[in-house]
């Protein structure tokens, strides 16, 4: 199928109603001071933990959004940024001992720069290639998760105890932390998916060389966006190694590229609200559904094809798409009965 | 020397499957531009059919071999018919058929792990006895039954492809879809042969292959991302050239885990195709457009 061919399946670049884009904002506002206080809300330190699996979750998925969803350039390697955030942040906390902040800085950085320097050779690459491209990228840096003991202690991992490094203070607030860093990625993602620079980014996904024509920056934007996306989820590594305490190979594998791009697309591909709906059912289906413990990627697997082939908007596309049908409706009514 | 010659000999038979795997890839890539990521899980659903029936049922080989054929073809039309086509009816862009692969993959991954078990079966050869010995190099009967088979099954397709109007016909939808339909090629149809054809190559790899390395639900992502490679490094073009190339990965991986590092092996086979897929003429690089 040709780049060109008219996008019948996901979501266009809608222009919104007037006024509906600053109500859109107002509850964005409210919802992330309402994220930013459940931490407070949450009792138990089970759901505290369901909490921040879905926010890191969240972020992942953000970061493949902002890739995949928003420029089409699919990545099944987006393991090996997040294993560059968490196994950068965790060495060099303990094998350095460089200050928590400054070592999550860092990783970030790390990851944001991994992404510039693979996005020369992988942008030369389009569609199904870039998928294998990035796959290869993905299953290069687990094998050496694996083999580079020396730096990665193999299997076995990094540990990286909370209290020790960041302080028994910090550790007992860390769940903020981790809804912070939700907050900013959102609001990130969301300040570069609006405006010129969103439609110029979905303009480059649906017709590269009709966006080129028009003066939009292609190469640059795709490289920006990579960088943006790999820094994402490094950051979302980060996070992952202080909430689990311990990085292992198993947790940055292939297993978690394709993970986040279930996410993605449970959730809607190109919907930033959509990541972090799809990361809250990844993360409270098999919670709420034990017997489905077993069958978890089964079930997945077939809910994803089903998606795709039933609502190829996710669940966030989806619901949009109802209640447009249910407000058309309502108005075809009221017209009729007056 | 011998060590060599018979690190070359499992080295040939490996590739061999790589290059079936290629095989099975580019013949639908090249009917309909789709890259089938579930192909490493359908050469898992040939090894693991084969568990079943020869181990568990005691069916013998002739009779796993016709078994295997018929669970390719029903995977055929759960494939083509149930994903593939709706999907292509539906007008879904490259990234969603791409999403639609891998989803499937891990359906049957899942579906294996729970009907029969997450671990890794042996199989039994299909000519058992002590090791074959060759001019002082030693090496197992399967090593060369893979080898027959693999090329035997690449002269089958090669003779599909030239010499008989459905593969001729078949070739002419790979070039320009629409005026293989309006010469009167039923295109949907040949299609669906080229699922079949691509789908039972792959499965009887993987029934090849068992014996060697077992059968487990978690065996398709390491051969088929070498198969990727071999497909992607014979130029996406002919099956041939893939074959080929499928041989020199597998040689370098059996050669380099013995004079290098068994550890590094896998990561060369996937710095070959991070590689290939990035320094690959301009029609890779297009992707997508068949």
């Amino acid at each position: 199928m040709s780049t060109t061919t008219l996008r019948t399946q996901t979501e266009l670049a809608r222009p919104s109603r007037h006024g509906a884009r600053r109500t859109t904002f107002w509850i964005e506002v409210a919802a992330s001071i309402l994220v930013l206080a459940l931490p407070a809300m949450i009792g138990s330190a089970y759901q505290l933990r369901l909490l921040q699996d879905v926010a890191i979750w969240s972020i992942l998925a953000l970061s493949l959004t902002l890739i995949f969803g928003h420029t089409g350039q699919i990545s099944l390697g987006q393991a090996a940024f997040y294993a560059v955030g968490g196994y950068a942040s965790a060495i060099l906390q303990t094998a350095l001992g460089v200050p928590a902040p400054i070592a999550w800085v860092v990783a970030i950085a790390l990851g944001m720069g991994v992404a510039f320097v693979v996005s020369f050779p992988l942008l030369r690459i389009h569609g199904h290639f870039l998928a294998l491209g990035t796959l290869a990228l993905g299953l290069i840096v687990e094998t050496l998760l694996v083999q580079l003991v020396p730096l990665t202690g193999g299997h076995d991992g990094i540990l990286l105890p909370g209290a020790v490094q960041l302080g028994s203070w910090v550790q007992a607030r860390f769940p903020y932390i981790v809804v912070g860093f939700l907050l900013l990625a959102y609001w990130l993602v969301r300040n570069l998916t609006q405006g010129g620079m969103g439609r110029a980014f979905f303009a480059l996904r649906d017709d590269p060389a009709g966006a080129a024509a028009l003066g939009v920056p292609v190469t640059r934007y795709k490289t920006f966006v990579f960088m943006i996306g790999g820094g994402l989820a490094a950051a979302a590594g980060v996070l992952y190694a202080h909430h689990t305490q311990v990085v292992t190979p198993d947790a940055f594998g292939f297993g978690t590229s394709i993970e986040v791009l279930l996410i993605v697309v449970i959730g809607g591909m190109s919907s930033r609200f959509g990541a972090i709906v799809g990361a809250a059912v990844i993360v409270f289906l098999p919670e709420s559904l034990q017997f489905l413990q077993e069958g978890r990627n089964l079930v997945f697997g077939i809910l994803v094809l089903a998606i795709l082939l039933f609502l190829p908007g996710g669940l966030v596309g989806g619901v949009r798409s109802f209640a447009k049908t249910i407000m058309r409706r309502r108005t075809q009514e009221t017209e009729v009965s007056s | 020397m011998t060590t060599f010659l018979q690190l070359a000999v499992s080295g040939i038979a490996l590739g061999s499957i790589y290059g079936l795997i290629a095989l099975g890839f580019l013949v639908i890539y090249h009917a309909t531009g789709l890259v089938n990521f579930a192909q490493g899980q359908l050469l898992m659903a040939g090894a693991m059919a084969t568990f079943v029936l020869l181990m568990q049922f005691g069916w013998g080989y002739p009779l796993t071999l016709l078994g295997v054929v018929v669970v390719a073809l029903l995977l055929t039309v759960v494939f083509r018919y149930g994903i593939h086509r709706p999907m292509v009816k539906r007008g879904a862009p490259t990234e969603n058929m791409v999403v639609a692969t891998i989803a499937f993959g891990l359906v049957l991954t899942a579906a294996a792990e729970l009907l029969i078990g997450n671990t890794r079966f042996g199989v039994d050869p299909i000519l058992s006895g002590p090791p074959l010995n060759i001019g002082g190099v030693s090496m197992q009967a399967q090593s060369l039954v893979i080898t027959v088979v693999a090329w035997a099954l690449v002269g089958a397709v090669w003779f599909f492809f030239t010499k008989t109007l459905t593969g001729v016909s078949l070739r002419a939808v790979g070039l320009n879809r629409n005026a293989a339909a309006v010469s009167g090629v039923r295109v949907t149809r040949l299609i669906t042969i080229a699922f079949a054809l691509s789908i039972v190559v792959t499965a009887i790899g993987g029934m090849l292959v068992a014996p060697i390395i077992g059968a487990g639900p978690n065996m398709g992502l390491a051969i088929a991302v070498k198969g990727f490679a071999a497909a992607v490094l014979g130029g996406m073009s002919s099956v041939y050239r893939g074959m080929v190339a499928g041989l020199a990965i597998g040689l370098i991986e059996m050669l380099s885990s013995y004079y290098i590092s068994s550890a590094y092996a896998p990561v060369i086979a996937y710095t070959i195709l991070f590689f290939a897929l990035v320094l690959m003429p301009a029609r890779v690089r297009q992707g997508g457009i068949a």
